[in-house]
């Protein structure tokens, strides 16, 4: 097999990664076909490991706590028009958010893994203040 | 090496704030801080929904009830305190939010607080910021808590955090796989580039350096140092292919939360950016073939004409070509 062959392949494999148990054995057809890449075999290697990076990526814990309130640090970050007041209030309520999902978390871990994305919207609230 | 100013709100807990600093530093492989010195509480109010906050003027601003009162417990009470298995998650986050922070003002030597303020401006490179920085503070802090604090206090602390079972999650998500996938993409693709390295060279620049830091990264990795030898060709391609970068770091603004989302796009950014190199080498090499002088003389199109993906890509952060093969490169030597 051509590596431009095993990229495509790679390709489909990584634009399905939303669907795990296919990716994972999408990953697997992989490592079988990396070791058939004749033209370019240590990069087939390098993509396949970084193919096997992102699958740990996929699998690892998940949490709902800590994935809503990156839902809401990226709502609190668009700025409505209004005034500074206005935009201050949208993004503090962003915050507060943030702090009940927290509050709510059923691990310590996910509470303060969510808390800790609410100083990227304190930086917001410096930026309104500077502008 | 800035110290911790005795002015400070934030007691001194016997250096450690210092030995973070300098951690920091090391691990960011940075030329210099924009940290002052100064470390003091996060305002009332602030301090119970947010860990901690690198201000625009250079200052380190930490919690005093999720940062500061658990690690002085530690120090005032030793590892015995660690059998509070929420005490102990939030001392190991309290040195990571530190370190987290301070990446915020690692900076190059000649980088001054008026450039740190005017970057404070470019918001559409949060993700970037926050992606690259979570993501190797994250690798870093097991080892950093090792490093930074004594060894009768480090051990047990790492001992009761892992004995909670779950692996301690990185924040922001969808932007710290992006740049995790991002830097293990440019690993794959480019011999004795390691994905660490990319990480590094997104983590330690400011916003506004931090595009064209990758892409000097990716080009002195191609072949293109050879070929694109008229500083002008040279300084427009290195520009086009920073903004490519820059611009799918900005389009995560409005990424979707589930994991994946986080990782397609961090995979079509690098893959759009690998294929500008790549057309870049061929196109220019093929010019060269043709007549290098001649082309140097500017009878070729602008840089980038024919290596750039279609338009329509740029702005979703890249597209979905492979990048082509680096036959070509090694079949030169």
């Amino acid at each position: 097999m051509r590596f431009d062959e095993f990229y495509a392949e790679r390709s489909t494999v990584v634009g399905a990664a939303d669907d795990i148990p296919a990716f994972k054995a999408g990953v697997e057809r992989l490592r079988q076909l990396a070791a058939t890449v004749d033209d370019e075999p240590a990069k087939a290697q390098r993509y396949l490991e970084a193919t096997e990076r992102m699958l740990l990526e996929v699998t690892a814990p998940h949490s709902e706590t800590v994935e809503r309130a990156f839902d809401v640090l990226l709502r609190a970050r668009r700025l409505p028009t209004g005034t500074p007041a206005e935009q201050r209030a949208h993004v503090e309520s962003g915050i507060a958010e943030i702090a009940r999902l927290a509050d709510a978390a059923p691990t310590d871990d996910e509470r303060e893994a969510a808390l800790d994305m609410n100083s990227a919207l304190l930086r917001v609230l410096e930026r309104i203040e500077h502008r | 090496m800035t110290r911790r100013d005795p002015a400070s709100e934030v007691p001194d807990l016997d250096g450690l704030w210092d030995r973070i600093a300098e951690d920091v530093l090391r691990f960011h492989q940075a030329e210099a801080t924009l940290w002052t010195g100064r470390i003091d509480f996060l305002p009332p109010g602030q301090d119970l929904v947010a860990r901690g906050q690198a201000t625009a003027d250079g200052r380190l601003l930490l919690s005093r009830p999720l940062v500061v009162e658990p690690l002085s417990r530690l120090y005032a009470e030793g590892p015995g305190v660690l059998s509070d298995p929420r005490l102990a998650v939030r001392c190991w986050r309290g040195i990571k939010a530190a370190a987290h922070e301070l990446g915020h003002l690692t900076a190059p030597a000649d980088w001054t607080m008026a450039d740190r303020l005017r970057d404070l401006d470019r918001d559409q490179q949060d993700p970037a910021e926050e992606g690259f920085i979570e993501a190797l503070t994250h690798r870093e802090t097991p080892a950093m808590v090792r490093r930074v604090l004594p060894a009768e206090l480090g051990e047990p602390l790492a001992r009761a955090v892992a004995a909670q079972g779950e692996a301690v999650r990185p924040s922001y998500p969808g932007w710290t796989i992006a740049a995790n996938v991002f830097a293990g993409e440019l690993g794959a693709e480019f011999e004795e580039l390691r994905a660490d390295d990319v990480l590094l060279a997104g983590a330690r620049e400011s916003a506004s350096r931090r595009p064209g830091a990758l892409a000097d990264l990716m080009i002195s990795r191609s072949s293109l140092p050879g070929l694109l030898q008229d500083p002008r060709r040279a300084a427009a391609f290195r520009s086009e292919l920073a903004d490519l970068i820059g611009d799918g770091f900005a389009g995560l603004a409005e990424v979707e939360t589930v994991k994946s989302a986080g990782l397609q796009r961090g995979e079509r950014i690098a893959g759009a950016a690998i294929e500008k190199v790549r057309t870049g080498e061929l196109f220019y090499a093929q010019m060269a073939d043709f007549g290098g002088v001649a082309f140097d003389r500017g009878i070729a199109p602008a840089a980038g004409a024919v290596g750039s993906p279609p338009a329509q890509d740029h702005g979703k952060g890249g597209g979905t070509r492979g990048p082509a093969s680096d036959k070509g490169k090694e079949g030169r030597g």
